[in-house]
């Protein structure tokens, strides 16, 4: 009996020391700690994002995101993330979303199809949890405080009108090009892009010479490429495909006037849909960044660090997703619960890669600042960027 | 005409318009039609390998969109992953396709063809939908480029410009069919076939091997399928889901022609064809994707065969 209670005393002793030591964390030999790591509130992070389904491209989110993670437990920081699979529907999103907040998540990241954040705006209000959407949409698009949107949720990126207002200037002001040309993919209507564009060209006192619309389905775009034979440079937003099948058709048929696509056009640059170099000279593409640029060398430094290490070069939604976390954790960790969580990301400014700052508007849009991408060098080079007002 | 060689873009000079010929000029009817050619050209190639396997199995394959997806992605697996000569990769896709025909058969048509044909038809657009999520597990979702075998130049016709790929199209086309109708004419599997699709049980007794046939139809409706793929693949891009569309246009042109018609099945792919790209240049584009079916509903409300479909007997 004596021997036992020597033998509990030594393990509960020991198991205190045990508990002390892992409590002081970096402090003792973890390396160099994040300033508070060891009193910081846990992040876990769920990110709902399509992993099966038709057109998913998981490795683009799940891959950043697992980066950051590592790098912030490389500091100290307590951290985790599960994945939970979206899919591509509003129902499989609802249900995602359901299992995520089972696991009491400090913040949700994802979700880049907008019908799906419709779907769980009043579960994010009931839970009272973030959602930091990679989403790329109109400014009001189911964010902030808008109409059936949730102020729990936030962009990320930056609204579509910015990005299509710096492809606009470019063309407009910088190329001086004012009679423009604008096609656009059919089943997501680009309302305020087209807008966006409008607004620029007929301020610069130009005008809108062809607007054309085309299945996002469509194997022949010849109709729509015809259309545009009078236009001084052409607007394309769409899917990468599209994008690349335009082009394509427009150097055909002589149609060689500057191009400017939305973010998808980097897409297609880099999934090698644009095949023949001599189509680019002239192509453009409005982006949140450009992680292949030199121009942003903390950007750029990273994408070889992510490009080194999973194998393909990220496009500006790697980008937004490796600084969705560490949005996270900064809003986070200084804990409080979620109501000092909500208030940290409305009210505070972060810093980025794709992004040099984020910082939230009225409609919870955190980026502002577009850019456009040339691709006339073997790399994509970053030729302007736009700020909006806020 | 004027045949050129690849074009080189050069960029405008600053400050010069780009002329343009005009909004109804010769050169636009000339490029809009020779694309509605070559894109009804490939729905009746999609639209044969469904009625090679009709002819002699009653069934209609619904699987057949997927199998234009799997061969657009030998083709880049062959051409651009594994660098082999445009020629030889072509070949190899066509035999690889042939083969997965007589696998489909052996997989989804004999446990099968004793149950009624609906069971089967469901069956073998369930292999559709899983070949198709196959192919995203093997090639990812993003789309990917195949190139075209003779590049991306033009030719010149009367102002307008027609892609060398859109004439590789109707040529292989027209080929394809004039062989299969040769064979359906003039060859005893042609008859054969014929005969089965006429009445499989009389087919049998007269000692005709209906489930050779099978296996043969399966075959060569996967080897057409892949060619079809290899064609469409170059003309925009490869995707897991490139084939559905053409597989359901494809039906509509065979509808149109009087299903079962070989030259029927061109002349409603080209009808299909000038309908979207005429429809889309002439009437108003936002209805482009509509136009094909449009035109089945009314040619089946008014000529329920079809075009070129004979009339049904039937002993009372």
């Amino acid at each position: 009996m004596k021997n036992l209670k020597s033998w509990c005393a030594a393990v509960g002793a020991g198991s205190l020391m045990v508990a002390g030591l892992v409590a002081a964390g970096p402090a003792v030999g973890g390396g160099p700690a994040v300033a508070g790591a060891a009193s910081s509130t846990p992040l876990k992070i769920a990110l709902v994002i399509p992993v099966t389904g038709t057109g998913a491209i998981p490795r683009i989110y799940e891959d950043p995101v697992k980066m950051a993670v590592a790098a912030l437990k490389k500091k100290g920081v307590n951290v985790s993330e599960t994945v939970y699979d979206a899919g591509l529907t509003p129902q499989q999103a609802i249900t995602a979303t359901q299992d995520a907040l089972q696991s009491k998540p400090s913040v949700i990241i994802g979700l880049p199809v907008i019908p799906q954040i419709l779907a769980v705006t009043k579960m994010l209000s009931s839970a009272k949890v973030p959602l930091l959407q990679l989403s790329a949409g109109d400014e009001s698009d189911y964010t902030g405080t808008t109409k059936g949107a949730s102020v729990w949720s936030f962009r990320v990126g930056i609204a579509n009108s910015v990005e299509a207002t710096a492809g606009a200037q470019y063309i407009v002001n910088k190329l001086g090009k004012k009679n423009v040309g604008i096609m656009y993919e059919t089943a997501d209507p680009p309302g305020s892009e087209v807008n966006a564009i409008t607004k620029v060209v007929k301020q610069a006192g130009g005008k809108v010479v062809a607007t054309q619309g085309y299945s996002y389905a469509a194997t022949d775009l010849t109709e729509q490429v015809l259309a545009m034979k009078t236009a001084q440079a052409i607007f394309n937003w769409g899917y990468p495909d599209n994008i690349s099948l335009a082009l394509k058709q427009q150097y055909q048929n002589n149609i060689t006037v500057p191009t400017m696509s939305s973010q998808s056009g980097v897409t297609g640059y880099l999934d090698g849909l644009f095949t023949n170099p001599t189509q680019l000279t002239n192509f453009y593409s409005a982006a949140t960044c450009n992680p292949e640029g030199k121009q942003n060398p903390k950007l750029y430094a990273w994408s070889q660090a992510f490009k080194k290490q999973y194998g393909f070069t990220p496009d500006m939604n790697s980008a937004e997703a490796y600084d969705a976390v560490n949005i996270a954790q900064a809003a986070v960790s200084p804990g409080g619960g979620s109501p000092a969580v909500l208030k940290r990301l409305e009210n505070s400014s972060f810093a980025g890669l794709c992004q040099t700052t984020y910082k939230a508007d009225a409609q919870h849009n955190m980026g502002h600042t577009g850019v456009v991408i040339g691709f006339k060098t073997t790399t994509p080079q970053t030729v302007y960027s736009y700020t909006a007002k806020p | 005409m004027d045949i050129s060689s690849p074009r080189v873009a050069s960029p405008p000079k600053p400050g010069v318009e780009q002329e343009g010929e005009g909004e109804y000029g010769m050169g636009r009817f000339v490029t809009l039609t020779a694309s509605g050619v070559a894109q009804g050209s490939a729905y009746a190639l999609v639209a044969l390998g469904f009625i090679v396997v009709y002819k002699a199995t009653s069934i209609l394959n619904f699987a057949q969109g997927a199998l234009v997806t799997l061969g657009a992605y030998l083709g880049i697996w062959t051409v651009v992953q594994g660098g082999l000569p445009t020629g030889v990769s072509y070949v190899l896709v066509l035999v690889m396709m042939a083969a997965g025909g007589v696998v489909l058969e052996r997989a989804i048509h004999l446990p099968l063809r004793r149950r009624p044909p609906l069971v089967v038809v469901i069956a073998t657009l369930a292999a559709g939908l899983a070949i198709q999520d196959l192919l995203q597990l093997w090639q990812g979702a993003a789309p990917k480029s195949l190139p075209a075998p003779f590049g991306t130049g033009v030719v010149h016709v009367l102002g307008g410009e027609i892609p060398y790929q859109d004439v590789l199209v109707v040529v292989v086309t027209l080929v394809v069919f004039t062989g299969f109708s040769l064979v359906f004419s003039r060859t005893t599997v042609g008859y054969q076939l014929r005969a089965i699709a006429d009445n499989p049980a009389v087919a049998a007794l007269q000692g005709i091997k209906v489930r050779r046939m099978a296996i043969i139809s399966f075959a060569a409706g996967s080897c057409l399928a892949g060619l079809a793929g290899l064609m469409i693949g170059p003309l925009s891009s490869v995707s897991p889901t490139m084939g559905f569309d053409a597989m359901i246009t494809g039906f509509a042109a065979a509808v149109i022609g009087g299903f079962g018609r070989i030259w029927g099945t061109v002349v409603g792919g080209l009808i299909i064809g000038l309908a979207g790209q005429w429809g889309a240049g002439y009437i108003a584009y936002q209805f482009q994707d509509m136009y094909p079916y449009i035109l089945m509903i009314l040619v089946i409300a008014v000529l329920p065969r079809g075009l070129f479909g004979s009339e049904i007997s039937e002993r009372v």
